[in-house]
């Protein structure tokens, strides 16, 4: 009777800051209306992933008032939103290998959910031409759902644009006018995943098939700016055999009609690796970069000016950056793997006014953000 | 003094308490002491220096056979001595049979022959240490020794120390240790056994003695296509429409395994050297939403030990040095357990010696100690990005000194230790990522000071009350700090793991003569850790270690073993446990810690009839319990029924058995969609498996036939 009342007692708890109720996150930094941007969102969807990716939920922060729910719904651990048509798609990467499609505010269950087969590796969905396009980056393919049923209504094969692994690496997905631009890397899977190419490749939405590829260079990932016909393209590779920085890496315009033009900016220029950019319109947008030491660090870039304006620095691993509203770009935050005490957060910064130290951290997540979406 | 092989022999001298000797040996002694009278407890120990008020004689008094293993009821530490025996059904392995010890709970990765390992009070598979015959296979955790590797039948008992293990292992795990003792009986046996699954084994033993030399040899050889069928819902958990039954793919295993041991005896002096090699083949079939088709793991191990013990009048020593070499080589040419293709050989290499006394000056005073080192390195080959990696290595050592003393007529027994563990990181070298020292490696020497104490109160022979209080030190190993398999990823920067153990509790025994005999055990007990080591599974599956800050684990264990009439055996165990995370400002705070089920519940019973018709049943429950750490993601029940056969007509006849495993199927259970939101009321099926995404195997038949000769 002793031990079992010995064992009844309760267990110590400790404080802590976490929780699951609704909190307010402050100002979100808004800047007013810049009539820079044609967008209209009310909400931020935030997939936060564990620091070990072991576990992950949905968060949503209002952007009127700045009231962050978490713990919405568990995700899978390695994960990424999109905001698309109306739609809220989850994308379950390698291990999980499935698409969820919420409608956005009703979390509780999505209205379809469906695999894309072991190790696709879902990277990017797009819906254009009546259907949803699915990049798989563990696949040679770009598979088709109807939105209707969100049944598979058709594949297009890319397979001739693989490299030597078979694989051509399909990541994000861009629209212009009934077409589908697509980033395929070309890593070589075998071979520690270096370079083996890059391009751009068309696809048509409607007839589903592939149209016209462009070389642009190693690994390159597609950049959108609303409202404008054509899109960034970065490019470049971050490591060399022996782990040293490459700096081989440019940013420029792809225009539909012409391919891809001149670089706007060189890694060369700023000495660190380009990782993402994130444009509020054509002129003005977020770079984010990283060192060799693994620090990152923000930039304004004006494209118009062609300069290039440090915000901030951290040791924390800046997993992307994403355009908002007004001008606003929301920058996804983990813990570093070279710096244990690295914050995790939701950084907002200003890209138009770009006051170096401006920005505002959000870290009232029960985990770090992975990917961000808005509608 | 004098080793005895052949027939017991008188041994003159002193008082020889009986934790002097060797467990595992067949000794007559001449003891100084005569029990008093009145005081019925069984073994030659209660004869000895203990009972101290006794006048001294010089005449032999007893010439009993020593009980096998220690006994519970002596020994302050909370232990359960297993013995693999008629009641053990034949498809048993280590961790069935470990499972049916109080405070345990197993994690299997599959079915027979896949990877098995035991948590000892809601510790870490790797807060428990395995010692095969003394010699530890994981010195201080290193590495979770896979049970599915050590053939049951090459042992004679299985001793489950749970949390203050003896000062002779050199060991302070925060678990507890499992001791592995190899069989002492003379003569042979063979066994062959068929199953579900293709699954065979075959092993065969033989043990003898000539002179001053005695040997004995065990060898096993185990297959399993491991084609189990298993419930997949795709990985989609609100879409039942694709739910289906796959079959486990490129699951197959050979395995071949062997313990070997030759002992002399030369004066005092007895020598042993033994060997206890393992080959393993196996595929590698992955999580069951992202499964290999030709990812292969192949495992080669070997330890090689060289022993010498001594005894004198009123002391025994001991001096063990031992070899242990792994070898890992992983080929996922396709990249499918990860997505990497790799080609990786790992080679662990670990040298020990370890020295150890035991001493009796007074009839009530019984010191020991233990001074032991080991030097262990890895060297990994193609690892990620193609090159290989530096080989690492790291020195280890510490002393343990302690006593065991026994009052009021043995009475009152108090059983402190004093720990001293030491180790040099210098070699460790550097991560990969900053270049800065591997932590712990940030620190070059690491040291720590662990005391223990246990007490023993006995207010009558038949019951034991049992206190232990311990403070221990892990560090993280070199497969947590530098793994690199696919499926298993190291952590360079992790830090040593500390905690306090505590626990009291409480055995009766019922006479040996009476129509019921048997034991019952109740405790509870607490672990407190610093810096807890948990590997957690990732979005791929994979396994990564992390440091947790403060961690509490609270619970009671409980057991029962009892024989009636001669004709039913029953034993059963329960460990109820309640777990905490504590890390301050961490947003897991306050969640249970992942992989420590509230409930373990083990039952088995048979009914014999003069041993020529034994019929048994087993059930096993595990409850859900959490996979990360912020508790979102729960493992279903695992509820197993089992039931088995065993017929030998007569004594010249062969055993055969028939068991069956999992007697219901069990496969899927229904289960809470969401168990983050209690308010959600849907539920789902699910797989019933141990780790995320490695199913545990349907109903299995396994027919036995084995022959003593």
């Amino acid at each position: 009777m002793i031990l079992v009342t010995l064992f009844f007692a309760c267990p110590p708890v400790v404080d802590t800051d976490s929780g699951d109720t609704a909190a307010h996150t402050g100002d979100t930094g808004d800047t007013g209306d810049t009539g820079s941007t044609a967008v209209d969102y009310t909400t931020a969807v935030v997939a936060t992933v564990a620091d070990d990716y072991s576990a992950a939920v949905l968060a949503t922060v209002d952007l009127d008032d700045g009231t962050v729910h978490d713990g919405l719904t568990t995700l899978p651990s390695d994960v990424g939103v999109v905001a698309e048509a109306g739609h809220l798609f989850v994308l379950g990467r390698f291990g999980y290998d499935l698409v969820r499609v919420y409608t956005p505010g009703a979390w509780s269950e999505p209205v379809a959910e469906f695999s894309v087969g072991d190790g696709g590796n879902p990277y990017d969905v797009h819906v254009c031409g009546g259907s949803a396009f699915v990049s798989l980056y563990g696949q040679d393919a770009l598979e088709r759902y109807d939105p209707a049923s969100w049944l598979l209504s058709g594949v297009v094969d890319l397979s001739s644009l693989a490299d030597s692994d078979g694989i051509p690496e399909i990541a994000e997905m861009v629209e212009q006018d009934d077409t589908l631009f697509v980033a395929v890397q070309q890593l070589d899977q075998d071979n520690g995943w270096v370079a083996n190419g890059g391009l751009v490749a068309a696809v048509g939405c409607t007839a589903g098939t592939l149209d016209a590829h462009w070389e642009v260079g190693p690994n390159p990932s597609l950049h959108e700016v609303p409202g404008e016909a054509g899109f960034y393209v970065r490019t470049g590779v971050y490591y060399d055999d022996e782990y040293n920085l490459m700096l081989d890496g440019i940013v420029a315009w792809f225009d539909p009609a012409t391919g891809l033009g001149a670089p706007l900016l060189a890694e060369g220029t700023l000495g660190e690796n380009i990782t993402d950019v994130a444009m509020v319109d054509k002129t003005h947008g977020l770079l984010l970069t990283q060192d060799a030491a693994s620090a990152y660090t923000a930039w304004c870039w004006d494209v118009g000016t062609g300069t290039t304006t440090e915000l901030f620095s951290t040791t924390s691993y800046l997993a992307g950056a994403v355009a908002g509203e007004g001008g606003e770009v929301w920058i996804s935050a983990r813990q570093s793997w070279t710096d244990p005490e690295s914050q995790g957060g939701i950084l907002t910064v200003d890209a138009l006014t770009c006051a170096p130290g401006s920005e505002v951290w959000h870290s009232d997540l029960q985990f770090a953000p992975s990917s961000i979406a808005f509608y | 003094m004098g080793w005895t092989l052949g027939a017991p022999r008188p041994i003159p001298g002193a008082g020889i308490p009986r934790p002097l000797w060797p467990p595992w040996r067949e000794v007559r002694a001449t003891p100084l002491h005569r029990a008093p009278p009145g005081v019925p407890l069984p073994g030659l120990v209660l004869l000895t220096a203990a009972f101290a008020a006794e006048p001294a004689s010089d005449t032999v008094v007893v010439e009993e056979r020593a009980p096998r293993g220690p006994d519970p009821s002596t020994t302050s530490a909370a232990v359960t001595v297993l013995v693999p025996g008629p009641a053990t059904p034949a498809s048993a392995d280590v961790a069935s049979v470990v499972e049916g010890a109080a405070g345990t709970t197993v994690h299997r990765m599959g079915g027979l022959g896949d990877f098995a390992a035991v948590s000892l009070r809601g510790s870490s598979l790797r807060q428990v240490e395995v010692f095969l015959d003394g010699v530890p296979l994981n010195p201080d955790g290193a590495a979770v020794v896979n049970l599915a590797e050590l053939p049951l039948g090459a042992f004679e008992r299985i001793e489950v120390w749970r949390g203050n293990a003896p000062v002779r292992f050199g060991a302070a795990p925060l678990g507890g240790v499992i001791n592995l003792v190899p069989g002492e009986a003379e003569g042979g046996r063979v066994s062959l056994a068929y199953g579900s699954w293709d699954t065979g084994r075959a092993h065969a033993s033989a043990a003898g003695r000539r002179g001053n030399l005695d040997g004995q040899a065990f060898a096993e050889a185990f297959s399993t296509r491991g084609d189990l069928r298993y419930f997949d819902d795709n990985a989609t958990l609100y879409n039942l429409t694709d739910d289906h039954f796959r079959t486990r793919d490129n699951n197959d295993k050979l395995q071949l395994s062997a313990v070997a041991r030759g002992r002399l005896v030369v004066g005092d002096w007895r020598v042993t050297l033994a060997d206890a090699p393992l080959w393993r083949d196996e595929g590698l079939p992955g999580s069951a939403n992202l499964p290999a088709s030709t990812a292969r793991m192949r495992t080669g191990r070997n330890l090689a030990v060289a022993r010498a013990e001594v005894c004198g009048p009123s002391w025994v020593g001991e001096v063990s040095a031992w070899h242990l070499r792994r070898d890992e080589a992983l080929d996922d040419p396709d990249g499918e357990l990860d997505g990497t293709p790799r080609l990786e050989h790992d080679q662990l290499d670990t040298v020990g010696v370890r020295a150890s006394a035991s001493w009796a000056p007074t009839a009530w005073l019984q010191p020991s100690a233990s001074v032991g080192g080991r030097w262990e390195g890895v060297e990994v080959s193609d690892p990620k990005g193609g090159d290989d990696a530096p080989p690492r290595a790291r020195l280890a050592g510490s002393v343990a000194i302690g006593a065991d003393v026994r009052l009021f007529r043995e009475r009152l027994t108090l059983s402190p230790v004093l720990q001293l563990s030491a180790l040099d990181n210098r070699e460790l070298g550097t991560t990969s990522t900053t270049q800065d020292g591997v932590s712990p490696g940030a620190e070059p020497f690491v040291g720590s000071v662990d005391p223990r104490l246990g007490v023993l109160v006995r207010p009558l022979p038949a019951l034991a009350l049992k206190a232990n209080a311990g403070h221990y030190l892990r560090p993280p190993d070199l497969v947590e700090l530098f793994g690199n398999h696919a499926t298993l990823e190291g952590n360079s920067e992790l830090r040593p793991e500390t905690g306090w153990q505590f626990d009291v509790g409480a055995r009766a025994t019922l006479p040996d003569r009476a129509p019921v005999t048997g034991s019952a055990e109740l405790g509870a007990f607490w672990l407190l850790s610093e810096d807890r080591i948990v590997w957690l599974q990732n979005s791929q599956r994979s396994f990564t270690p992390v440091n947790f800050g403060e961690t509490w684990v609270q619970g009671v264990e409980a057991a029962v073993d009892l024989h009636v009439l001669g004709w039913l055996d029953q034993s059963a165990s329960l460990t109820w446990q309640l777990s905490r995370n504590l890390t301050e400002g961490s947003r897991s705070a306050n969640r249970e810690l992942p992989r420590t089920p509230p409930l373990s519940i083990d039952e088995a019973v048979s009914v014999h009839w003069q041993e020529r018709l034994r019929v048994g049943y087993r059930f096993t429950y595990t409850s859900p319990n959490y996979w990360d750490a912020a508790n979102l993601y729960q493992s279903a029940p695992r509820t197993l029924h089992g039931a088995w056969v065993a017929t030998r007509p007569t004594e010249r006849w062969p055993t055969v058995s028939v068991d069956v495993l999992n007697l219901a199927d069990t496969v899927t259970e229904v289960v809470p969609r969401n168990p983050a939101d209690p308010d959600d009321p849907a539920r789902v099926v699910t797989a019933v498996t141990d780790f995320a995404g490695y199913p545990l195997p349907g109903r299995t038949f396994m027919v036995n036939v084995s022959w003593n000769l």
